[in-house]
């Protein structure tokens, strides 16, 4: 029966549409209960391992950017996939519609939190996204370009004006005098502080991947760039905004290679070098409307099958293998499900939990995941009764104790706001990030987690206004139709106050704690933003590379000829390349880097 | 001036807000090709070697004044314009708010859009900027009327309008910079005249509903 149902692709997915899991409710007997009877299933899931010549049924748990990536690879060369989910399809990036809101045929107010940032140099997840069908184009068409990413600090924009072309081609110098203008121009942090945070930004730009990974993974951003002893504008500007603010790491919890690498890349990105799309891109529509829906759909054709309400509970790890998944499906009835390979595709600490000590004996990289460490980054709508694009892009509002950024989305949605959401009042959506959950407020005094919903959204309109020029003719009271803090806060203002949905965060050394996307148990891989990848930042295009690499796993493992999905490096100037020689070169001889030259730092 | 003051010890902060208050007014006089940084050293009253302290360069002096002249521009408008009101209305107070800061800071505004003759491909991104975020926020203020006329915000024509509306104003700053004696109000009540009424309307009379 496998070897008929596994037959190889060719005629579209949808009726290749077996599921292990109805296949072996025959051999369950179908009893009472879940469908799938779990005793039959751990008798029967050796030998339908062994009969499975081809070896293409497989089981992904978790429906975020890591397992649709992984379905979508997978699908699209003939495999027959079955995701399981346990809350709701495109995980973190999904829009998360307000309950009841919705007036007049409408729909309901949209939630964009943890808004979707979608910056030039993700290169991967844009690729997926070209090849999901949306009209007679395809959802990476929906990716607009924003413009003026700007800052808000002190009631100032400050605005990084990047030119057209560099005056005297790509050196670090030309780098460095460029950014030196903007951060003076933009700032009053002291010239001998800007010239030695350059001067550490382009030890980095120019370090060989040797030293980066040997030196800079191991430091925090903080002591790399000595933040303590700089000017509070420095720490605010220069060190918090690049962590806190953009990955809700605190500066000491931050390693470097992750922080400069994005701070690279930005760069190049803004500078229009390498094959890097604009600095800044949004969707021009709700992530649901205009991708996760989309995507969904397009899966489901290729014969994916989507189980929500489906938690993955354990692994049966027997023989060397994975023989079985145990779930609970959405009664909350146990039971067992099977494939030939297992792809555990949930965030870090879902699967921790999931992995046996046999498991972790197995394979020791799945027992130091244990050492990988999460923060809270989630997200607050503020609904507004007139379109108010601050700015035509993210804002970040520097300085501000809860890390706070936002956009203002409704300026690049093609659909007119207020006619197809909510009540037809509300016309605009600030969707803010609020990304240190453990700093006290200007207002009360309190840490997100001690406050009240009301009192953090009055909390964040209040440090919004505090930084932004005009902030409060911009946004007042009389402005703010409702809004929705992240549904994933649970018991806030009370000791239990909990988060469900939290982020990975880089923190020094994580590196060795982080593993491959395969696993040394030959049918489980692991396909999620921790796995090691390219960009090494906790993204969308993390996940989505995780997805890649546990796809092409699974391609060899199944003996499959079909042509592996492409990974993307990041962009690294050619001009460089003889300067990332020569640096590694003096790491191994123990020297620093050539233009670390104040307070170098030695290997 | 620097004589009366108390003998303290200048904070840094103190001294480079001089520096570029000097070098705006210097900037202005005289043109980026024109002036030399030992001018603007003069003007705000320190030594060279302070001034280099602060900016290593008059590229990267003349970028700083650009920028927090444009922030005190927005900051001055923006605390000016009215998001209530009749369209007329919030339109007058634009102008108004606008004339007022050439009024308030002349040097400012003959620096921000006089002056454009750098050819430095940084300070040309600076500039660009500065005019790209103050069409959008034309734009985006108008945006509504602008619908009323029928036009789309996004589209050329639109843009053009709102163009016109930018430069027409701009010209008049110009005008007024060398025809002082004209009291803001009445200088309004002109800009109105055409920009709102429209040349084909008797003056007078509010046709734009």
């Amino acid at each position: 029966m496998a070897e008929q149902e596994t037959r190889d692709n060719g005629q579209g997915g949808i009726n290749r549409r077996r599921f292990v899991t109805g296949a072996l409710a025959a051999t369950a007997g179908a009893a009472a209960g879940p469908l799938w009877g779990a005793e039959g299933a751990r008798a029967a899931a050796p030998a339908l391992l062994k009969s499975s010549v081809t070896g293409r049924n497989v089981a992904i748990f978790g429906a975020g950017m890591g397992g649709l990536s992984t379905a979508h690879e997978l699908a699209e060369r003939g495999f027959q996939v079955t995701v399981y989910e346990r809350k709701v399809l495109g995980g973190k990036s999904r829009s998360i519609p307000v309950p009841g809101t919705a007036t007049g045929g409408r729909k309901d107010l949209p939630g964009e939190h943890g808004f979707r940032f979608f910056p030039g140099f993700y290169q991967n997840l844009p690729d997926t996204m070209s090849r999901i069908p949306f009209g007679s184009g395809t959802v990476r068409d929906n990716l607009v370009a924003a413009s003026l990413t700007a800052i808000a600090y002190r009631k100032k924009f400050l605005r990084v004006p990047i030119p057209s072309e560099l005056s005297n081609g790509l050196t670090p110098e030309v780098i460095q005098d460029f950014l030196r203008s903007a951060i003076i121009a933009g700032t009053t942090i002291p010239l001998t502080q800007i010239n030695f945070f350059l001067s550490k930004m382009i030890t980095f730009i120019t370090s060989g991947p040797r030293r980066k990974l040997g030196q800079w993974e191991n430091m925090s951003f903080s002591d790399f760039t000595k933040s303590e002893i700089m000017s509070v504008e420095y720490r605010e500007l220069l060190t918090r905004m690049f962590t806190a603010s953009l990955v809700a790491a605190q500066p000491d919890r931050a390693n470097t290679r992750t922080i400069a690498m994005m701070f690279e890349a930005l760069l190049y990105s803004g500078l229009g070098l390498g094959p890097y799309g604009p600095p800044d891109q949004v969707l021009n529509g709700p992530s649901n409307d205009v991708w996760i829906n989309p995507w969904i759909d397009y899966l489901t054709g290729l014969g994916v099958q989507f189980k929500v309400g489906w938690s993955a509970t354990g692994f049966d790890h027997s023989g060397g293998r994975i023989t079985g998944a145990r779930v609970t499906d959405p009664t909350g009835a146990a039971g067992t499900v099977t494939a030939d390979h297992y792809v555990a595709a949930m965030p870090i600490e879902r699967v921790m939990p999931l992995l046996s000590s046999s498991m972790k004996s197995a394979d020791p990289q799945l027992a130091r995941l244990s050492h990988l460490e999460t923060d809270w980054m989630n997200g607050v709508m503020i609904y507004l009764k007139q379109p108010t694009p601050i700015v035509e892009g993210h804002l970040v509002y520097a300085g501000t104790p809860w890390a706070l950024t936002s956009i203002s989305q409704a300026q690049f949605w093609t659909t007119d706001f207020p006619a197809a959401y909510g009540d037809g009042v509300a016309k605009d959506c600030l969707s803010i990030d609020l990304s240190d959950w453990n700093s006290p407020g200007i207002l009360f005094g309190k840490t997100a987690k001690q406050c009240t919903r009301p009192e953090i959204v009055q909390e964040v309109l209040a440090q919004i206004r505090a930084v932004t020029p005009n902030g409060n003719q911009l946004l007042p009271d009389s402005l703010v139709h409702s809004w929705f803090v992240d549904p994933a806060i649970s018991g806030e203002g009370t000791p239990a106050v909990a988060n469900d949905e939290p982020l990975l965060i880089n923190s020094p050394s994580s590196w060795a704690n982080r593993p491959e996307a395969t696993t040394r148990i030959p049918n489980f891989y692991l396909a999620a933003d921790y796995v090691r990848n390219n960009i090494n930042l906790a993204t969308m295009e993390g996940g989505n590379e995780a997805g890649r690499k546990t796809a092409n796993a699974i391609l060899d493992a199944a003996g499959s000829s079909a042509t592996k999905a492409r990974l993307y490096d990041l962009y690294l100037p050619k001009e460089f390349k003889s300067l990332y020689d020569l640096d590694d070169i003096r790491y191994q001889l123990g020297l620093p880097n050539k233009f670390d030259i104040l307070a170098p730092y030695w290997p | 001036m620097a004589i009366q003051e108390p003998k303290k010890r200048m904070r840094g902060s103190a001294r480079r807000a001089r520096i570029t208050e000097a070098a705006l007014e210097v900037f202005a006089a005289r043109g980026y090709h024109a002036t030399a940084m030992e001018e603007i050293a003069a003007a705000a009253g320190v030594t060279r070697s302070v001034l280099y302290d602060h900016f290593p360069s008059k590229r990267v002096l003349l970028i700083t004044v650009l920028q927090e002249q444009n922030a005190r521009l927005v900051e001055h408008i923006g605390a000016r314009i009215t998001g209530t009101g009749s369209p007329g209305r919030r339109l007058r107070a634009t102008l108004d708010a606008y004339f007022s800061f050439s009024e308030d800071w002349p040097a400012a505004r003959r620096l921000l859009f006089d002056h454009t003759d750098e050819d430095d491909p940084e300070i040309k991104a600076v500039r660009w900027g500065i005019r790209e975020a103050r069409t959008r926020s034309v734009a985006v203020m108008l945006g509504r009327d602008l619908r009323n006329l029928g036009l789309d915000p996004d589209t050329d024509a639109a843009h053009a309008v709102v163009e016109l509306l930018i430069s027409g104003t701009d010209g008049l700053a110009q005008w007024w910079a060398r025809n002082p004696q004209m009291p803001r109000e009445q200088l309004v009540d002109a800009a109105m005249l055409v920009l709102w009424n429209g040349l084909s309307h008797t003056p007078g009379r509010t046709s734009a509903s």
